[in-house]
This record gives C-alpha cells, structure tokens and sequence, in this order.
C-alpha cells in the first residue's frame, strides 16, 4: 500500500478511541479508588434501612427525593470541585512535561481531536464514581421497593451539568499554565477570586470611605460557582413532594463551561508546545499574572502590613490614613511584581533591568490608593434616589424595621442620610477625639448620661435589584436629640424612634393580620406561656398597632438612666402565599413585639382576653398597684 | 520531500532558528550536525510537528506539517528523550502506536522481538537507558513511516545494537525508499551512513551537500617547500587551517584534490600530497570560520 494511501484520512478526526481508553486505563486508580470510598453512601443507606425496617419503618420516594437532592445540594458541589482538580491535572498532566507534550504532538492527530478526547475521557473519570455509587444505591432503594425517578433524573441532570462545569474550569487553567501546581493554583484561585476581590477591595475602601458600610458586596458570587452553587441550591418542600431548588442556576452554568470549553479549544490551539513547565503558558497572560499577582499583594499584605507598623502603634482613627497605607501597598505590591517575575522567569534573577515594571506596579496602587481615598465614583456622598429604591432597611437603632421605596418613613430615612453626610467632618472629628476604634466599638469615656452613641446600619434594596448599604457610627448628644432640628441626631429620633418606624417595625413584611400569638414569662411555677388564636390573637395586634402609632414602643432608651420597663416579648405568626404557589400550601412569618410597661393599649387588650395570665405577668415583673399607680401618674 | 523555507523560532528573545532553509531528498539518509545549542533538537520538533515556526515553512510532501495529521502519519520521530506512559510495558506502547499510525505493521512488531530481545511485558521504566531506546527503535520501525527523524539515535546503545540499528535502518531505506533525517554528533558513524550532510551553526544552516560533494569540495594538502620558509600561496586559494612539523606544511584547502595540486605545482614543492578528510575534520574545519575552533589552552 503507497504511502499516500495508507495514511489518507476521508474526514477530519474529532475523538481518538484509543486515547480515551488509554486515560482512563492509566488514570484507574483514581477513578476506581473514588468509587470505592462512595460505595460507603450505600453501604450505609442499606444497613440503615436494614436496621430500621425492624421498627416497622416504611421508607416511601418523598424520603428518597429528599436525600438524593440533600446530596446534589451539599455533597456535590464541593466534592467535585476537588475531583474535577484531581482529574484534570492528570488528563492535563502531558502539557507540562516537554517530553511527554512531544510524544503527543508528534502523534497524527489534530490538536482538535486530542482536546475532544482529553475532555471526554476527564468527564467519563467524573462521572463514573456516580454511575457506580448511583446505581448501587438505586439497588438499596428497589429492595425496599422505592424508585424515586424524577429525583433519580433531576439529580443525574445536575451532576453531569456540574461536571462539566468543574472540568471545563479545570481545563481552562491547564490550557493557561503549564505546570501542574501552577494549574491547581489558577483553578482553585479562579474559583474564589471573584469574592476575594470583592472582600479585598471593599474591606480597602471601607477603611477610607465614611459610611462605605460592607466588608463583601457579593455582587460578584456568580464568578465563584461553588459560592453561588451553595447559595442558590437546596432542598425545598412544595405541595408535599420535595424539589431540588436553583436547578436553573446549573443549567446557565452547563452554558457557561460549554463556553469555557470552546475558549480553551481556541486557547490550546494557540498555546506553544515549549511552554511545557512554565506557570503561564500564554502569552498575552504574562503581564495580566504579573501585575496581578502584584495588586493582590497589595491588596492583602498591605493591609496587614499597615496594621502592623501603622494601625496598632499609631492608630486610633476609625478610617485609614492614605499615605501609610499607600506606602505599605505599594512595598508590598511590588514584592509581589517581583515574585510574580520569578516564577514567570523561574529565575531568581529577575532584578536587572525591572525597574520600569516595578515603577509600573507602584504607579499602578498609588493611583488606585488615590482613586478610593479621594471617592472618584462619589460612593461616599451618594444617596439613591427614593424613585429607584424598593425597600429600605434600617438596622442597629432599636429593632430593624424596612419600608417601601415610596413610604413617607422612607423619605426620612434620606432625610436623615443626608444629615449624616453633611455633619460627616464633625463625625470623623467627634469618633476620632472619643476613641472609636476602626471597628465602630464605642469606649466609655463617650457613654454619659448626656453623650451617647449607635451604628446605624442602612440598606437600600434598589429596583434593578442591586444593594447599597452604608455604615455610619453616630456620636449622640442630648441638647442636639432634643433641641437642633438640622442635625442628624435630632432627624435620628424623629426616624428611627417616631411612630412611623414603630409602626413598621410591627408590620410583617408581607402585611395581613395575625393567625396566632404565643408569649410566656417565667415566675417561681416555672414558664407560663400564653397562647392565642384567631380573634383573640389579632385583638392583641390591633393593640399593639395602636400603641406603635401614639408612640409608645421603646426599647432603646438612648439617653435612659439603664432602668427596664420591659415585661416579655410577644411573638405574632402571619400566614402568607408566596405568587405561583399551589393552593393551600402557606408561608409563616413572625413578629416580635417587646411589651413595655407604656403600652397601655396592648396592656388592656391582654388583661381583657387573657386576665389570669397577664395578672401573673404584672406579679413576675413586680408590678405591684401601688407602683402602678405612681407610673401611671409620672406617665 | 522535507523542506524547510525560512523558518525563524525564538525562545524568549533567543533567535534559536534564524532564518533556517534546508531539503531531505526523498530515500536520502540525512546528517545534520552542529555543535550543541546550534538548534538541531529545535528544527527536528518543527519538523515533527511539535513547534511552530515563527516565520516560515516547514513542508512534508509540499504540506505544512504542523497540525496536519495526514503528514504527520508519514512520519515516525525518535527523540533523544523519547516519551513512554511511567506504567507501560513495550506491549502498552505497542497498542498505543498502533491506535494512532495507519500503517503500524503488527507482523514486523513481532518478527523484531527476536532482534531486540527484550520480554514485552517488561515495563519501560524499569529497563536500562540502552534497552529503552532500543524499544524506541523497535516501535518506531514498526511504523513503517516514509519519512524517520532520528534524534542521538544510538547515543547509549552498545556497539552490537547499534550496528543492528543502522542495518535494519539503511535496509528500510533500500527496501522501502525510507528517508531518514539523522542528527548525532557521532560524526564517524554518520560518515558510513550518510549520504547528504547539513551543518548547522547558531541557527542557520553553513552547508548543505552530498557527502562525496562536500569530501571532494574540502582537501588536506601536505607540501614540502624547498626554502625552510614556505611560499606564499596564490591569493585566490581559501586556505582554512594552516600547521606545520618541522619542515612538513599541512594545508586545508577549499577546491578539489586536483585543482589545488594544480594550481601549487608552479610553486615547485619538494612533496605534495592530497589526503581526504574524515566528516569530523570538515566539521572542525568548516567551523572554525564560524568561530568554533578548538582553542589550544594552556592551563
């Protein structure tokens, strides 16, 4: 047979099944030894069964749903993040050896055909362990005659569709890095540097901007699948049969890694073979590494530096200084150019001639110290427009309350916000001269009986769905909470501890009336509990709306001598049903309400429905009628 | 036909290819030589695929070989650091090369069991560097490709094996027109094998010839002059080496035996004699212009 014959190929080859078997005959072991550990699931499951079934214990397929989508939702995501790692270095690993990526490149196939295979064979060592522990355990369930399908299918759906996501990032760094640590690196650090950033930068600009109130937005969790598989998965009851929740999240993440998977194809085909054993194996990347790996110096060891040599000897300030922490990021950051061109280089020498990158790194952080500490995005002055804003929470004053974008509450609350703004040098002077430390803790020495102070908490739920949340520590002081309508103290009051708030602060967020109240209080008998429903239950929560509304709610007494009024704590439970849930199948919220001594109303509403009861509740609280007497005269 | 048109390849600003041309006339055995660094290893992974050029072409048969499986079927490497899965035995390694070459001859696999001698069951890892290129050997033949590039071939391979080796190669070359492209710095034994030499240096290729062209294009003279002093010699003569011992002139001279002896004759030398150079001589020689002379230290 000529040459041209024997080696003439009819059509273009995208799978090789002689590498396929040949990756998953060397790589056995793992794959093997992984389903050999999972095979404990249905050991366990079946000597579970075993020993139950004694008890007269029926197992029906709600119960076998319920534990297959536990699994999806727990197990899984977790586990494969590591197994994807495992499989891909070893499906990967012929990238990092020169000798090995020549064997392979020498071999008349197409790049195309080597990565089709590569990842057929790195998605069959997935997903094997799953058939084998999968199908033994669905053996254990039809012993006992249980078969739960739809579970069985939704739960391989979202295996297979987590799988191809771990491998396809899994690929991505192999396809980026040519050795084997650096492509661990890159794929772990891919799967957490989006929040890490978000921590990084917002922790940096929370230390410069007043009232920047968060340590981690979370803006950017969908870059970090297992953080957005673990929130958005999970197990939810509805109309009496279990269901796996956020499954739609693994279907965008199916979309995701095909789109991966096609950018690594591109990514192979550029990649050089030489750059075998290099921590970047492409080109462009090198300086995005570099000065990356520079800024996330900056970033961490900066900080960390600064409260070292700055923070801890000289800070007393609750925000940062710009020049000490400029100096310590850009050190840092450039210790981090520098090690960023060792491995680069996988030299030691990498000193000569780096001095315009070094130059580079330091410019770089001083402009990014000087873009946060001067707000050039104008964060710090902002307040969302009442237009676009849904809900506003209000927290850290009294109890939380929250109230819609459009409430007159919610028009105060800007009101207040921009007080706050405006009086921000004579916070900053104010926290700075009484020792708040960065945290926001307050000291003694500012707790008098005409000074006080509290951190307000404010998130803005805005139509398009985005948060803002801001932090502000309040120094309070008396003649301004009684007397200067234009400061933010006096605002403070009228917001946070008028009755609007109160009002809002007993109202369930999705409204209604009240199905049931249950309260108790201790006395030498033990605990006497109260427990209404119906009529009787919303009799009570009428009360206490009345009272919200005169005003009488306290429970942050701010400028108080520390004496309680307090008598116990009611709880209202509301029914309500979510849009688009089945008929009958209801939601519970509750709401507590602290009954003070001044809530007249709720006091008489509980003596009248309940008189035995609220009788003993008055004797617990040593409430006696002559003390009632003198409270109702100095009221 | 091999052909290499222009090829430039850097490495990290190392011009390790620089502009490099060459040919492998089908069914020729090929020496390439160069001292080391001179990218020798460099040109042989263009040429099975496995780099891609800066610049330029690297053809098998008028194709680019680079990601072209149809070319790189015709073709059959032995790398000086030849690749092997850590748990293969020769029999793995077999059933793999089978997978991917078309023209994997299973009854050559087994005849050469007899010649190599070495139990295919037997893992690779655990066999010595010799016995390991010999398994090279033995897979790589059996490939049957057109075109085998060999890479220090028999560099660790005892003097019984590597005689077995060249002759199981220039008998494929014989039977079956194979074209061999050989790089070693075993010049004597590319000397019995060769028939076209290439010497490459920093990257660009100094010469490219048939063997017997370059060994009649290259002469050592030996002349005895009648004055202790000797002559001038005509100004248009490239005189590479000059030494003497006593009163015996050595020259290395570039023309032919005849033409040389011809053009000194006027000079009237009490002797004169032509004498071949070995492939090693015109290596030391050639390079020596390129400034790769073997420097005489005193230590």
């Amino acid at each position: 047979m000529s040459w041209e014959v024997s080696t003439m190929r009819s059509r273009k080859s995208y799978f090789n099944p002689v590498l396929y078997r040949k990756n998953l005959a060397r790589f056995w072991p793992l794959w093997g030894g992984v389903s050999l550990v999972g095979c404990v699931v249905p050991l366990y499951m079946l000597l579970m069964l075993l020993s139950y079934s004694g008890a007269g214990f029926h197992i029906e397929n709600n119960d076998a749903s319920s534990a297959i989508y536990s699994v999806v939702s727990v197990i899984v995501p977790a586990g494969l993040l590591v197994y994807a790692a495992l499989c891909g270095v070893l499906c990967w690993g012929y990238l990092t050896n020169s000798r090995s990526v020549g064997l392979y490149h020498t071999l008349p196939v197409s790049r195309t055909c080597l990565f089709l295979t590569t990842v057929a064979s790195g998605l069959t060592m997935m997903l094997v362990p799953f058939v084998i522990v999968g199908g033994l355990s669905v053996l254990v369930l039809l012993g006992w005659g249980v078969f739960p399908l739809k579970a069985l299918v939704w739960g391989a759906l979202s295996v297979i569709g987590m799988s191809l996501l771990f491998f396809s990032l899994i690929t991505f760094s192999a396809m980026v890095s040519g050795n084997s640590f650096a492509v661990l690196a890159f794929y772990f650090l891919g799967n957490f540097l989006a929040p890490a950033l978000d921590w990084l930068l917002t922790s940096f600009a929370r230390g410069f901007l007043f009232g920047v109130g968060s340590d981690y937005t979370g803006s950017v969790e969908f870059f970090s699948p297992v953080f957005f598989l673990y929130r958005h998965l999970g197990v939810e009851r509805l109309n009496d049969e279990y269901v796996l929740q956020g499954t739609w999240v693994i279907g965008v993440y199916v979309l995701v890694g095909l789109a991966i998977l096609a950018v690594s194809l591109l990514l192979y085909h550029r990649r050089r073979s030489e750059s075998a054993g290099d921590v970047v194996a492409q080109g462009w990347l090198k300086p995005i590494f570099r000065y990356g790996v520079a800024l996330l110096f900056g970033l961490t060891l900066g900080q960390v530096l600064y409260e070292f040599v700055y923070a801890l000897p000289f800070g007393t300030s609750q925000y940062k200084r710009m020049v000490p922490m400029a100096i310590c990021v850009v050190v840092t950051a450039v210790v981090g150019y520098y090690v960023a061109s060792m491995l680069l280089k996988k030299s030691l020498r990498v000193f000569r001639g780096s001095w315009k990158g070094a130059l580079t790194t330091a410019a770089m952080v001083v402009i990014l110290c000087g873009c946060v500490s001067f707000d050039i995005f104008g964060s710090v002055g902002y307040v969302p427009d009442l237009e676009d804003v849904e809900e506003i929470s209000v927290y850290g004053v009294a109890q939380a309350f929250h109230t819609q974008g459009d409430s007159a509450l919610a028009q105060q609350v800007t009101d207040l916000h921009r007080a706050i703004l405006a009086d921000e040098a004579y916070i900053r002077d104010m926290t700075d001269q009484s020792g708040v430390s960065y945290y926001g803790y307050s000291y003694d020495t500012w707790d008098t009986r005409d000074t006080n102070s509290r951190t307000l908490y404010l998130e803005y739920v805005m139509k398009n769905g985005a948060t803002v949340q801001r932090q502000y520590h309040l120094p309070l002081v008396k003649d301004r909470w009684d007397n200067q309508p234009d400061t933010y103290d006096y605002k403070l009051r009228q917001t946070a501890y008028g009755p609007e708030a109160a009002v809002a602060r007993v109202t369930p967020e999705h409204g209604g009336t009240p199905d049931s109240l249950y309260a108790q209080y201790r006395n030498d008998d033990g605990s006497q509990e109260l427990s209404l429903n119906g009529d009787a239950a919303r009799k009570i929560y009428a009360a206490v709306l009345e009272d919200a509304a005169a005003g009488c709610i306290l429970s942050d007494d701010v400028f108080g001598d520390g004496g309680s009024s307090y008598l116990c704590t009611m709880e209202f439970y509301f029914r309500y049903q979510e849009e688009g849930d089945g008929l009958g199948d209801y939601h519970q919220e509750s709401v507590y309400v602290d009954l003070d001594f001044f809530m007249s109303s709720t006091k008489a509403a509980l003596e009248e429905v309940s008189p035995e009861w609220y009788a003993g509740l008055l004797e617990a609280n040593g409430v006696t009628s002559v003390s009632l007497g003198t409270a109702v005269m100095e009221t | 036909m091999i052909e290499v048109k222009n090829v430039v390849k850097t490495f990290d600003g190392f011009r390790a290819l620089d502009d490099l041309s060459m040919g492998v006339q089908e069914g020729a055995i090929y020496g390439l030589v160069g001292p080391n660094g001179a990218g020798k290893s460099t040109i042989i992974r263009h040429l099975t695929g496995i780099y891609r050029p800066d610049s330029g072409q690297v053809l098998v048969d008028g194709e680019d070989v680079y990601e072209n499986p149809g070319r790189k079927a015709r073709l059959a490497a032995i790398p000086d650091d030849w690749y092997y899965f850590p748990s293969a035995s020769v029999l793995d390694m077999m059933r793999f090369y089978r997978g991917f070459y078309p023209s994997f001859d299973k009854d050559r696999y087994e005849k050469f069991k007899e010649v190599f001698s070495i139990p295919e069951k037997s893992l690779i890892r655990r066999l010595s560097k010799g016995m390991q290129k010999q398994v090279a050997f033995w897979l790589t033949m059996c490939c049957r490709p057109k075109y085998l590039i060999l890479d220090e071939p028999v560099d660790g391979l005892d003097p019984v094996m590597r005689r077995q080796v060249w002759s199981l190669m220039m008998a494929d070359v014989a039977e079956y027109g194979t074209t061999v492209l050989v790089s070693s710095h075993n010049l004597r034994e590319l000397e019995d094998v060769c028939d076209h030499v290439g010497i490459l240096s920093r990257g660009k290729l100094l010469l490219e010839r048939s063997l017997s062209d370059l060994q009649e294009n290259i002469v050592k003279l030996q002349a005895v002059w009648q004055t202790p002093e000797p002559p001038a010699l005509p100004g248009e003569m490239e005189v590479l080496h000059t030494s003497h011992v006593g009163r015996v002139y050595t020259y290395i001279v570039r023309g032919s035996a005849a033409a040389v002896q011809q053009r000194l004759a006027p000079l009237q030398p009490l002797m004169l004699e032509a004498l071949p150079l070995s492939l090693e001589e015109i290596f030391i020689y050639e390079l020596g212009g390129e400034h790769y002379a073997v420097k005489e230290i005193v230590l």
